[in-house]
């Protein structure tokens, strides 16, 4: 197991690079970040000077070279747009937002979503599995932007239950309607992994066995059959997670959360490319990072995968 | 099943994390806080239901910006959010105030007279004593010089401020060196005594004394500015009324200043300021309704509305010395060959057309909701030299239709459809789309070209472009700002010359201006070159912005004071220092 994990860990040493090639290269097409820094009206012996001081005047390959050899120690760089803040600080004030709704989204998208997929898997073809079915085609057909609008006009404006936006440390009220919008995103595509899962499972030769002992319907769908019927939406929601975690930008947006997802838009904006650079980077990290704990858990869950060291 | 058990304990887990972090961030200060919590927010806007509730931000006033300040440094400063907060926290040689006529002009801040001696080149600054820094060291000529140095160093993004006006700034600028200051016996800036300090320039600069009220001049103590782990950038250390604590600045959430008990002026009256970042417009409304903000913004479109909702009586509307304008391209200088791309810059009567078929009466009522004037002329109103009895130009559809002909294209025919570029937001695409159909009753075709900000000016650096849509704020009071800037010859392009603009008696006009001393004489030669300038029509002046802004009753000392200068922040420049709030 140890090995395996190290040659895991060893192979996301390429996948990183390669992000961080390609997001070098995108970044540095989209143009200089000098120009807007310096405001309307700007002398071009000034910008020359200031271009200079960050290092735009340096050709290409030598930023490359300096920017792979940063990365190399860990360091991201220093913030254009915020005079020179670190990336790191930025980034993980970001992360420590997200975070939080994003594990109020895992929450809500596992307890739902399972226990949706298990009465669906229950009850096959019955008003619940159909309209399960129509709650799952309608949380993926929802973009998050249009479910976050929804549930603002239901909540906030209407009911008002809770806050119309914005975001305070120390509030669960500000969370719970993102948390709610990326949760049943997901939500759908995990009721329905888990029913069709469980289905495929319930055919199998050992759940006959088990009914033939004369289990009780309960007792073979969660204790035989939905065990095995796992391993699917783990790996599911281990993508899903680092999904919510990275791909949080239209819900921060709606809900004015200053999440990873507003950080990464508003550098984008301001063309502060050393930011946009470690936000990718990052990204990469969690998606790597995630998968192989997902594949990790695999083996916890269903103790015939062994992974070969 | 022990494996539905994982789950479900994974669930937990999660919930608990989920709490557990929701509630990590709340700070015990901050709820027991007597000048109120921004976090109740979160209840309170329940009971939001449009009408004005009671404010409750105690002795503190509370303000909504759009974004964070890039940076606090002053050197760093080039955005007006940065600026507008930077102002509270530092001081410079000189600060504006408004003379017995309205006039803004520069008078002694952190210095207590000022002598301009040879010929108007040789500044004499007597600096008030006991003015402390918030680190409670008291600040010296050598402060000074040390600020101004470190403005002129690589790492400056303002340079442009001393450079090249004082002696020997150029060579000062080019010095390669490591360290951020250096001794150089040629720079025209020195310490006399601990309380006098001179500042010598190579030839007469008039607007000198305004360039050193620009936030970016202030004083700031050496220790500080060379303290790698707490930059300044994030730490601010003035002079000025608030002062800015390392963990008063939550990322993303506010930055609260607080009151310097220890202000050379005297104690502040409010307890601090806080800057509340939401980036959209909307929220800050519902903030302001909700008793969560002094002060907010009025988005587009929703001026009428807000003020129904808020009273007269919490509006506050002032004139921004500001200018918004179509610019038009001129094949001038280095872009001689480019005549054919640009029919409009080599044809005085089709821009002169233009003028008298813009409805800027409709524009500023209708789609600006009243937050413009029809323009007068280049210079805002207010502004020292303009002159505020100049017509402007009132819809003449005849006329207009008159100067197509004498154009050579009588109803447009033959002339060629052209672009014009636009920022892209909706307020400048409305704004551009107005304007446009209006052009189309004389036939000419205009179409919209809507990009970033950042191609925007990459666009309009490289060469002169047919037409863009764009407005200019003073950064100082000065007319210098608006002639010399956008329209000498000098500052082609980037500089400031978008349309590239030449005109050699508007070029030695505006350079002899900067050379006189009197305003009165100045003013003269700045009327001479405007005229020109309106009869030439590079700029096709079309409206002096009108800030309104949502302002509680309860805040005192804002209204009174208030400066055409706007902060960017939307708010107007005063000083903070006599603000108070009920």
């Amino acid at each position: 197991m140890g090995t395996y994990i190290l040659r895991r860990l060893l192979q996301t040493i390429p996948v990183l690079f390669g992000v961080a090639t390609i997001a070098f290269l995108l970044s540095d097409l989209s143009g200089s970040p000098v120009r807007q820094l310096m405001g309307q009206h700007a002398n071009p012996e000034m910008m020359k000077r200031v271009s200079a001081h960050l290092g735009f005047d340096k050709p290409m390959h030598v930023r490359f070279a300096n920017h792979i050899l940063h990365l190399l120690q860990g360091d991201l760089g220093a913030s254009i747009s915020k005079d020179g803040k670190s990336v790191t600080t930025i980034i993980l004030d970001g992360l420590a937002v997200t975070i939080k709704i994003t594990m109020g989204a895992v929450v809500i998208a596992t307890t739902l979503g399972i226990g949706l997929g298990i009465f669906s898997a229950w009850r096959p073809r019955s008003w619940i599995d159909y309209s399960s079915s129509v709650f799952a085609s309608l949380g993926i057909s929802f973009p998050a932007f249009f479910m976050g609008m929804l549930l603002l006009l239901i909540f906030s404006v209407k009911l008002q239950w809770f806050p119309i936006g914005g975001y305070e440390a120390g509030y669960i009220s500000n969370l719970v309607l993102p948390s709610l919008t990326l949760g049943l995103l997901s939500t759908a595509s995990i009721s329905r992994l888990t029913r069709n899962c469980l289905l495929e499972t319930l055919s199998s030769d050992y759940i006959r066995s088990a009914r033939a002992k004369g289990r009780g319907e309960w007792r073979v769908l969660l204790g035989h059959a939905f065990p095995n019927a796992l391993v699917p939406v783990v790996t599911v929601m281990g993508s899903d997670f680092a999904a919510l975690l990275t791909g949080a930008v239209l819900t921060e947006t709606v809900f004015q959360i200053p999440g990873i997802g507003s950080v990464i838009a508003e550098a984008i904006f301001q063309h502060d490319l050393p930011v946009v650079m470690g936000c990718c980077v990052v990204f990469a990290l969690i998606f790597v990072m995630i998968n192989i704990v997902v594949d990790m858990l695999y083996a916890f869950l269903d103790p015939r995968i062994r992974h070969a060291d | 099943m022990n494996r539905l058990y994982g789950v479900i304990a994974m669930d937990i887990v999660c919930f608990a994390i989920f709490i557990a972090l929701a509630l990590a961030g709340r700070n015990a200060e901050e709820v027991n806080s007597e000048s109120g919590d921004a976090g109740k927010s979160g209840k309170t806007t329940l009971a939001n239901k449009g009408s004005l509730k009671p404010r409750t931000g105690g002795r503190e006033l509370w303000l909504a910006v759009d974004s964070e300040p890039q940076t606090l440094d002053p050197i760093s400063i080039t955005d007006t959010i940065s600026d507008g907060i930077g102002g509270k926290i530092f001081n410079k040689l000189m600060r504006l105030q408004y003379d017995e006529h309205r006039v803004l002009k520069p008078v002694p801040d952190l210095a207590e007279s000022v002598e301009i001696t040879n010929e108007n080149r040789l500044y004499t600054f007597k600096l008030r004593k006991g003015v402390r820094f918030h680190n409670g060291r008291e600040v010296k000529a050598a402060d000074f010089v040390y600020s101004l140095k470190r403005l002129m160093s690589a790492m400056s993004k303002r340079a442009d401020l001393m450079n090249p006006f004082v002696k020997g700034s150029k060579a000062y600028c080019e010095f390669k060196s490591d360290e951020v200051v250096h001794d150089d016996p040629n720079l025209g800036i020195r310490a006399v005594d601990d309380y006098t300090l001179q500042i010598e320039l190579d030839e007469p600069f008039a607007p000198f004394l305004q360039h050193l009220c620009t936030v970016s001049c202030a004083v700031v103590p050496r220790e500080s500015a060379e303290n790698k782990d707490v930059p300044l950038s994030r730490a601010p250390v003035g002079t000025g009324p608030f002062k800015l604590a390392e963990k008063d600045w939550v990322a993303n959430q506010y930055l609260r200043l607080r009151r310097f008990d220890g202000y050379f002026a005297g104690k502040p009256k409010m307890e601090g300021v806080r800057f509340f970042i939401y980036k959209d417009k909307t929220l800050q409304i519902k903030r302001f309704m909700a008793g969560q903000l002094d002060a907010c913004e009025i988005p587009n479109g929703q001026v009428k509305k807000s003020t129904e909702e808020a009273g007269e009586e919490n509006v506050f509307e002032w004139k921004s010395a500001r200018t918004n304008y179509i610019g038009i391209g001129m094949p001038n200088g280095p872009f001689k060959d480019k005549k054919d791309l640009l029919p409009f810059g080599t044809n005085k009567f089709l821009r002169q057309a233009m003028n008298y078929a813009l409805d800027r009466e409709y524009l500023c009522k209708t789609i600006l909701e009243g937050r413009g004037t029809p323009a007068i002329g280049v210079l805002p109103p207010g502004m020292p030299a303009c002159k505020e009895s100049r017509p402007g130009w009132k819809k003449d559809l005849a006329k207009a239709r008159e100067l197509m002909a004498q154009a050579g294209y009588p109803e447009g025919k033959g002339l060629a459809p052209i672009t014009m570029l636009v920022r892209n937001d909706v307020d400048n695409k409305n704004i551009g789309q107005a304007m446009v159909n209006d052009f189309e009753k004389i036939g000419i075709r205009i179409s919209l070209e809507a990009v970033d900000w950042n191609r925007f000016l990459e666009m309009v650096d490289k060469e002169p472009v047919p037409m863009f849509l764009l407005g200019w704020v003073a950064d100082y009071p000065d007319p210098d700002n608006f002639l010399y800037v956008l329209f000498n010859t000098k500052q082609f392009n980037s500089a400031g010359n978008y349309m590239c603009y030449s005109n050699p008696e508007v070029d030695k006009l505006t350079e002899d201006a900067r050379k006189l001393k009197d305003m009165t004489d100045r003013a003269k030669l700045y009327e001479r070159a405007e005229n020109i300038i309106l009869d030439e029509a590079p700029w096709i002046c079309t409206y002096h912005l009108i800030s309104k802004v949502l302002l509680r009753k309860e805040v005192k000392g804002i209204r009174e004071n208030a400066t055409s200068l706007d902060t960017g922040t939307e708010y107007p420049q005063v000083e903070f220092m006599n603000v108070e709030v009920e």
